[in-house]
């Protein structure tokens, strides 16, 4: 009883300094690309060598309701007319992300002709055009749109 | 209007003074903060922080920001992104914007914004001329496009008028990085906000913290904000000249729905 219990212990001990062993040297990565313009410096943050990527994400992170409005800056959202969040853009110089909580819904409409809304491609079909609404750019591929995500593209709700 | 409001009030609770001195004095000492939920201190505090920021002539100044985004079921997830701004009064910036999903700048030389995407080499620009102030509210306003720490540009406006705050307190002192700060919390509307001021030499805003009441899961955002008021750069960062190989697109003005 004592043994096993001891045996029980020492995996999850074993796995644990494996996984230490092979994250090293990725974190050692991470902070050569990231270390760029000397630690601790708060913003700017522009030369990044490694990219993000989002194809892991689970889709219920795109399942965003349409009240989240991210309050970034104190005056817009206080003073300067608030408008309604459903007209137009991000609601923050932040969030460079374009909800499709209503996915289910759209690919159950024009699953004939578009590409359904969530799902991730690596590059977009040729002769589509980049617009620039809300300061993002979004790429149109007759109905269907994509927004670029790192190096990706997710197909989106038309912005606007 | 605003002021008799409250000097009416500071005359009723002068006035009803003696009367509840006779009844017990913890009493009127607990009345005495809901008379005036809106601290003068702490509106004059922001004041001065607004009358400083606008005679700031050339500034660096960088932000690190949390945000939060709520998901159909209430649960939140936060992200981050930084952004960095030279500044030179009253009309050129240049600000530089980072997340995991994208890197954009904006820049302003008097006469064009210019918005730019380095990775896709995108670029838009439109004709402009106006303070920074109106960079602030008009790119919102045509365009949808939101600049970071927009506030910098409008607090010591008119932009922002500071009679409409319904509660503001002193909320004590705080530590932003090395520099000691005094810490205001307001409300307004469905907003509470809070702001992190330093409290020796001149007033500069160290942190700020947002959070929507709208959304009962209350989404919040915190930005740290560090400054350089000896900035290095020089007119060439307010210029934007199209790389090789840049393409332009069209930057489409804001739909009403």
């Amino acid at each position: 009883m004592k043994n096993s219990s001891r045996k029980l212990f020492m995996v999850p001990l074993a796995f644990a300094v494996l996984a230490g062993l092979t994250l090293a040297p990725l974190a050692e990565a991470a902070g050569r690309g990231g270390g760029h313009g000397g630690g601790g410096h708060a913003g700017g943050g522009g030369n990044r060598n490694v990219q993000a990527k989002h194809d892991r994400a689970d889709s219920r992170t795109n399942n965003v309701r349409s009240t989240s409005v991210n309050n970034v800056n104190v005056n817009k959202n206080v003073n300067v007319n608030v408008d309604n969040n459903h007209g137009c853009c991000n609601n923050g110089w932040d969030n460079d992300y374009h909800p499709v909580a209503t996915a289910a819904a759209v690919t159950a409409t024009v699953a004939v002709t578009s590409a359904i809304v969530g799902s991730i491609v690596h590059s977009v079909p040729a002769g589509c055009v980049p617009v620039n609404y809300g300061g993002m750019i979004y790429q149109q591929c007759g109905s269907t749109w994509y927004q670029p995500q790192g190096t990706q593209y997710v197909v989106i709700n038309p912005p606007y | 209007m605003f002021r008799k409001t409250i000097s009416a009030g500071l005359l009723a609770i002068c006035l009803a003074a003696p009367a509840l001195q006779a009844q017990t004095a913890a009493s009127a000492a607990a009345a005495a903060p809901a008379a005036n939920p809106v601290d003068p201190a702490a509106v004059q505090a922001l004041k001065d922080m607004g009358a400083h920021l606008q005679s700031l002539k050339r500034f660096r100044v960088s932000t690190e920001l949390s945000g939060e985004r709520v998901l159909a079921d209430g649960q939140k997830l936060q992200h981050t992104a930084t952004a960095e701004m030279d500044v030179q009064r009253p009309d050129r910036l240049r600000a530089r914007m980072a997340s995991a999903r994208s890197q954009r700048e904006l820049i302003f030389d008097g006469k064009t914004v210019t918005l730019y995407t380095p990775a896709q080499k995108y670029y838009s620009s439109v004709a402009f001329s106006g303070t920074l102030a109106d960079l602030v509210e008009q790119l919102e306003e045509r365009y949808g496009v939101e600049l970071p720490l927009s506030d910098l540009f409008v607090w010591g406006t008119a932009l922002a008028p500071l009679d409409k705050i319904e509660s503001a307190m002193n909320a004590g002192q705080d530590f932003i990085g090395d520099d000691l700060c005094d810490h205001y919390a307001f409300r307004q509307g469905q907003v509470d906000w809070q702001i992190w001021i330093t409290a020796s030499g001149k007033p500069l805003p160290r942190k700020i913290v947002i959070t929507n009441r709208a959304d009962e899961a209350r989404p919040q955002s915190v930005s740290l904000i560090d400054w350089n008021l000896k900035p290095a750069f020089g007119d060439a960062s307010f210029r934007f000249t199209p790389p090789k190989g840049a393409t332009q697109v069209e930057l489409v003005p804001r739909k009403a729905k």
